[in-house]
């Protein structure tokens, strides 16, 4: 019998800070072991459990794609309160830390085929939708989708991560990107302004299309509206959750938005599942 | 119910029943305590008492510890050792559990016994164990099973039913596999007369219909919670709520659990621990936020989670009627009046 609860032991290869305020940080782990980066077979808006021996487990979801075969990548924001979140920032390359996992369910891939893919993202939340642009953009899946647009936005310019890959993916022509602040400095020359409003003006079409949103709850509840009012209906708006958790895999009884579990029947939920559900997340 | 195995003891044998067991397995059951009793490894057969209905405790720490080593870790930085060796569970008896403790073990059963991340220390210490029920031939002030679809002879979750003569005799029935094995290792000879299976079912029957409460309907009771969630039925209870857990602690279906480390200098181990939703932290975030910051909304969880959401999840009211959080409150929140009034709510 399995054990679910005990963890991977994995190295830290690499460790970048992604903001100014240098409390986002991305750590890439390796398996000492071949074969255990192959169980760890996940997809894009999955998420596991980070755990620092000593001082705990944090459920975060993952940031790289399922196609880095080397490597799994996390970004973890650090909070004054947080305990495992402050022993990782500790961490340096070549220590040794848990990982638990993969846990919870996906974006839905199979309703994206052949689709327009509508992306929003808000601040360090873009970790599983970088995972799902790295996914959809591999030359051995980019052609099951179509136009894909990728929303950004975040306080400051310095606020946004993974800037040099998001520059990168600017250059190409298969996705568009719109980035913006709410904050702009002298040499910001995308967008300004809220991430809601910056949809409502690009208007991407919601004809046979699919939006994904993740992001702080605020941008969340205004977006939701943004994209209706572009005819995406409810079932088509697609976000994801996150909930304090210990297990991660439906027993302890924590991360519960009614009858569901965020950890086991999320984080993923279309905003007609949420709508269905008692609001208190 | 077959009946060809039944076996009638004088009730003053029991103790040295219970020493023929103990030669082949480690027996657990309610002993004396203060002025209560608990369920307690015993050494010898005397030490049992079945004279109080309930015990203070619940069983559910036998299968579901109230701390417990998930695994052990010694670390370098650079390097870390794991070791998740668990506790051996050797064969045992859990004996004198009242109906409405081994029915709430088959819920617990439903979140830990899985088909995927089957939670492997809970499901040791159940496959280890024979339970063995004494059904209730009075009932105590706080009991309630009968509202909740069950009754004092309630064989769900039993390997064994013992039920009391009225000429202080036991009638004892194997009811599964486990329980056929565990009385041919601690045998009795079966001698039950056709007389005696005539009083074994009139007791039963006796125990079945000893309170005539009207069940609950758990589904109607669950589409009832779905629409009030909103209302003010949720504005009175909490107010005198002292959210102290004990409610959460006593209940035997309640499973939510902390997962933490300790650690000091290299080494330490992953501990889980009994929590319960009543606290504000169980759902606090790192960022502060607090999807139920107040008790409102807690002692609101608490309600729903056990008569609406494992209705929908599991198909059944994780509660049994044991009363303990009845009795034992600081403040008489009595669940029994809570579910009176969500029958006769009209608001919405």
């Amino acid at each position: 019998m399995a054990d679910p609860y005990l963890p991977y032991t994995v190295t830290i290869r690499k460790i970048t800070i992604e903001n100014e305020t240098r409390d986002i940080k991305t750590f890439e782990l390796v398996f000492p072991d071949g074969q255990q980066r192959e169980q760890f077979d996940f997809v894009p808006g999955q998420f596991a459990q980070l755990s620092v021996f000593g001082a705990g487990e944090s459920p975060i979801g993952i940031a790289s794609s399922p196609l880095d075969a080397d490597c799994v990548t996390f970004t973890v924001k650090k909070y004054p309160t947080g305990v495992v979140t402050t022993a990782l920032h500790n961490c340096e390359p070549g220590q040794t830390i848990g990982l638990r996992g993969p846990f919870g369910n996906h974006y839905p891939f199979d309703q994206m085929a052949g689709k327009d893919i509508v992306i929003v993202g808000g601040g360090f939340a873009v970790t599983t939708l970088r995972s799902t642009i790295r996914y959809l953009l591999h030359e051995s899946k980019r052609s099951g989708f179509g136009k894909i647009t990728f929303f950004y936005g975040a306080r400051t310019p310095g606020e946004l991560i993974y800037h040099d890959e998001i520059s990168s993916w600017a250059q190409r022509p298969d996705i568009d990107v719109h980035l913006t602040v709410d904050n702009p400095d002298d040499n910001w020359t995308s967008h300004s302004g809220v991430v809601p409003a910056v949809v409502t003006k690009i208007a991407p079409a919601s004809d046979n299309a699919i939006a994904l949103l993740c992001g702080p709850p605020i941008m969340v509840k205004y977006t939701i509206p943004a994209l209706k009012d572009l005819g995406f209906p409810a079932e088509q708006i697609i976000t994801s959750l996150e909930m304090r958790m210990k297990c991660g895999i439906g027993k302890c009884g924590r991360c519960n938005i009614g009858s569901k579990y965020v950890c086991i029947d999320g984080p993923v939920f279309s905003v007609a599942e949420l709508q269905k559900l008692p609001q208190e997340f | 119910m077959s009946v060809d195995q039944l076996r009638i003891i004088p009730r003053k044998d029991l103790p040295q029943w219970l020493d023929q067991m103990l030669s082949s397995f480690t027996v657990v059951a309610p002993t004396p305590q203060a002025d209560y009793t608990n369920f307690k490894v015993i050494t010898s057969g005397d030490q049992v008492d079945l004279e109080s209905v309930n015990t203070r405790m619940s069983p559910k720490h036998l299968f579901f510890p109230k701390t417990e080593r998930l695994f052990g870790f010694t670390t370098d930085r650079q390097q870390v050792d794991l070791d998740g060796q668990r506790e051996d569970i050797p064969p045992r008896v859990l004996f004198g559990l009242r109906p409405c403790d081994a029915r709430a073990v088959t819920m617990l059963d439903q979140v830990f016994d899985t088909d995927i991340f089957r939670d492997t220390s809970y499901v040791v210490r159940r496959q280890a164990t024979t339970i063995v029920t004494l059904a209730c031939n009075r009932l105590a002030a706080s009991c309630f099973c009968t509202r909740l679809g069950s009754n004092p002879a309630d064989t769900v979750g039993s390997d064994v039913i013992i039920v009391e003569l009225p000429d202080n005799r036991l009638a004892i029935q194997p009811l599964t596999s486990k329980g056929q094995d565990l009385l041919k290792t601690a045998d009795l000879p079966v001698s039950a007369t056709a007389p005696d299976i005539e009083a074994f079912a009139q007791a039963i029957h006796t125990a079945q219909n000893a309170d005539s409460t009207e069940p609950i309907d758990p589904d109607q009771l669950a589409r009832k919670l779905t629409t009030i969630y909103e209302s003010d039925f949720w504005d009175h209870d909490h107010q005198r709520c002292l959210a102290c857990g004990t409610c959460t602690y006593l209940c035997p279906t309640c499973h939510c659990f902390d997962i933490a480390d300790e650690a000091k200098d290299t080494t330490g181990q992953r501990v889980r621990n009994w929590d319960s939703c009543m606290f504000g932290l169980f759902t606090l975030h790192a960022s502060g936020h607090n999807p139920r910051p107040v008790q409102k909304h807690r002692l609101r969880q608490r309600i729903m989670h056990k008569f609406c959401y494992t209705i929908d999840r599991y198909n059944q009211a994780f509660c049994v009627g044991c009363g303990r959080c009845v009795s034992r409150c600081p403040v008489n929140i009595d669940l029994r009046e809570i579910l009176n009034q969500l029958e006769d709510y009209q608001g919405g």
